[in-house]
């Protein structure tokens, strides 16, 4: 047997310090997983999503809430409810309107997106174990470098935590006790030689064993994953409003016409004409030149138009009760390319031929220019700017009241007159489209009748505001 | 010096527990309070070693606002979400806080394409992924009335975390040619939310 070696300051040091590193990691692993023992729930910090206030690798040991309500602030380990069977562990920041806890990460520039119900938390977070399920993580991630270094670093400890066992005293003064454990192993009772015996290895080997057995199982507690939810969230919006009227029949009957003719029929000999107004003030075409016609400025509407030939095609309504008016709107859609003008739509005091008392009427002339005008000791006209004889459907509107005549084209006052606030009077008042008398108005047009299509022909007894007007026209396309 | 004896050694051997258990308290109490007394956050994400960033290119604007409706009226237009996070993450789309009169959601058609290209001043140049670019299809309600949280979200874009990466998101509606006058005057609002969590 060679020449047993002595203890020396040093080593002893170097064995202390290994053992006591040793034993405190196996402390600090209790300390994760031995509250489980009493309900509590240790759990592995999977994601950054806490920090600073916790890491990736900690064991974060949360005690069951019982009874309690948690305090607002308090860090929550709950049921995710975006990831089934995945917990998170994040500051219960508030309560939302319906009661459901809002949390959020420290780290995260928001709250969650999905409150929880008290019902889904788990615990509230109590101890921190610091770093000692970072092998968890590292397994989980298969970072097997790291792990590697951990468990040389862990070996080495053991290595050393276990050197001196052959090493002899300098001295043997004082009585022996029996042998103790890991500790003071390796002599025999009043020698210097190392002498251990038989039964006392296995009893040691059995120890170390006993401790590897609880350290695996230790770490196995911990290996229950909380955390993993980093977040960020960007969004936008988007609202969709339909129009309050699909048609421009319904647009036209929200707003209570007096006479309402489609011109839907689909006949060139019926004289009656349909009235929409829900009055039955049925119209009455003339027996010849006017064609149906499939054409129509409404695409959302049902039906068509009726197309006059210019010499004699023409409606009216029966007579209008009380006379002629004196707050109206008219309104009509017109498509026509015409050089001859002719009258759109306007009041009589007749229902067929050429009126005695005619004004309150809008009118292409030659030049395909609309006028609007009433009779108030004199022709009183407003005009269009621009010319309207294109073939495209256009709409004309006409109103008088104590605001004066006013011209819409396609939803849009083209001109006004305030200071004219009254048309001609009289017992006998009709509608008339497409014919009446014109002679002597402003630029009299070579024809009274109109060579064009005509469609929805409209009488209001009230002035419509300038934004109904611009309704009339946006019914018609989608 | 004297090389340790017999009793130094012992007395240090039992030394290494209550050195150990001090170690354990002090590591465990200290870390418990840190993380557990304050009962606020602070703003860290500085601190953070990984995370997952995402934005859109709409710089505030609404994706549609739209008016006047009719059967028959449609749109689209694009928003390219961007994520520079460096954390694998999973990206899903959901409606929050959607509201509608006269159930208007329920006659209108929404169809979201996911690709690449385009941008929310303009879809040209947006091509649809080659497969699995349908990320809905269906009714307007029905969006807005399943998908109204990341758990339920749609869409299967998972970003590596590797690099910055950009898909960008085609949203078409359209109103029925058959939705009925009851549905006149009728309002479909929502928000949508993309939302990253790492994976």
């Amino acid at each position: 047997m060679q020449e047993p070696r002595l203890w020396t300051w040093r080593r002893l040091v170097a064995v202390t310090l290994a053992r006591s590193l040793l034993v405190g990691l196996l402390g600090l692993a209790a300390w994760g997983a031995l509250p489980a023992a009493v309900g509590w729930h240790p759990t592995t910090v999977s994601s950054g999503s806490m920090m600073p206030r916790l890491h990736v690798g900690d064991v974060a040991v949360s005690r069951p809430l019982g009874a309690q309500v948690p305090p607002l602030g308090s860090v929550l380990l709950f049921h995710d409810p975006d990831h089934p069977g995945r917990l998170r562990m994040h500051r219960f920041v508030r309560l939302d309107d319906d009661g459901l806890l809002v949390t959020r990460g420290d780290a995260n520039a928001g709250d969650d997106s999905t409150p929880v119900p008290l019902g889904t938390v788990v615990g509230i977070g109590t101890l921190r174990v610091p770093w000692i399920a970072l092998p968890v993580v590292w397994s989980r991630a298969g970072d097997w470098a790291f792990l590697g270094l951990v468990a040389a670093g862990l070996g080495l400890l053991v290595v050393v935590a276990s050197s001196g066992r052959d090493r002899t005293f300098a001295d043997d003064d004082g009585p022996d006790e029996p042998d103790d454990g890991e500790a003071g192993r390796g002599t025999g009772p009043g020698t210097g030689v190392p002498a251990p015996r038989e039964g006392d290895r296995w009893s040691a080997a059995l120890r170390r064993g006993a401790v590897l057995v609880a350290a695996g199982l230790l770490i196995a507690t911990l290996a229950d994953p909380a955390g993993a939810a980093f977040t960020s969230k960007t969004t936008t919006t988007a609202s969709l409003a339909a129009s309050s009227s699909y048609t421009c029949a319904s647009t036209v009957a929200s707003m209570s016409p007096y006479f309402y003719y489609r011109m839907d029929e689909t006949s060139a000999s019926t004289t009656a004409a349909t009235d929409s107004s829900g009055s039955s003030r049925t119209g009455l075409y003339s027996q010849t030149g006017r064609t149906p016609t499939t054409d129509k400025p409404c695409v959302n509407d049902t039906g068509g138009a009726m197309t006059y030939d210019g010499s004699n095609g023409a409606l009216a309504s029966p007579g209008l009760s009380g006379g002629m008016p004196s707050v109206f709107t008219e309104s009509i859609w017109f498509r026509t390319g015409t050089q001859a003008g002719g009258k759109l739509i306007g009041f009589g005091s007749s229902q067929t031929g050429g009126s005695g008392t005619y004004d309150r009427h809008i009118y292409m002339a030659n030049s395909g220019r609309l006028y609007f005008g009433v009779y108030n000791n004199g022709v009183k006209t407003v005009s269009s700017p621009a010319a309207y004889n294109d073939n495209v459907w256009h709409l004309a509107v006409g109103s008088l009241s104590s605001a004066g005549l006013q011209l819409y084209v396609d939803g849009k006052l083209v001109g006004s007159d305030p200071s004219t606030t009254a048309g001609e009077p009289g017992t006998s008042a009709y509608m008339r489209v497409a014919y009446d008398n014109l002679s002597n108005w402003d630029s009299t047009p070579t024809s009274a009748y109109l060579y064009g299509t005509l469609d929805d022909a409209a009488f209001f007894t009230t002035a419509l505001t300038a934004d109904q007007v611009l309704s009339l026209y946006t019914a018609a396309s989608r | 010096m004297k090389p340790p004896s017999r009793r130094a050694v012992r007395r240090c051997s039992w030394l290494a527990l209550p050195a150990a258990v001090a170690l354990s308290l002090g590591a465990v109490g200290q870390a418990s309070y840190s993380a557990f007394s304050s009962q606020t956050s602070n703003t860290a994400s500085s601190l953070a070693a990984g995370t997952v960033v995402l934005a859109d290119d709409d710089t505030g604007s609404a994706l549609f606002a739209a008016t006047s409706l009719k059967p028959g009226s449609s749109g689209s237009r694009c928003i390219a979400v961007t994520s520079t996070g460096n954390l694998p993450s999973t990206v899903k789309l959901y409606a929050t806080g959607a509201a509608t009169t006269k159930s208007l959601a329920t006659y209108v058609s929404w169809t979201v394409t996911q690709g690449t290209g385009g941008s929310y001043s303009s879809c040209s140049g947006f091509t649809a992924l080659s497969s699995g670019s349908s990320v809905y299809s269906g009714t307007l309600s029905g969006f807005t009335g399943s998908a109204t949280a990341f758990g339920s979200g749609v869409g299967t874009w998972t970003p590596t975390g590797g690099a910055s990466e950009t898909r960008t998101f085609q949203f078409a509606y359209a109103v029925s040619s058959t939705a009925p006058d009851t549905a006149q005057g009728g309002t479909a609002t929502f928000g949508l939310t993309w939302e990253a969590q790492n994976s």
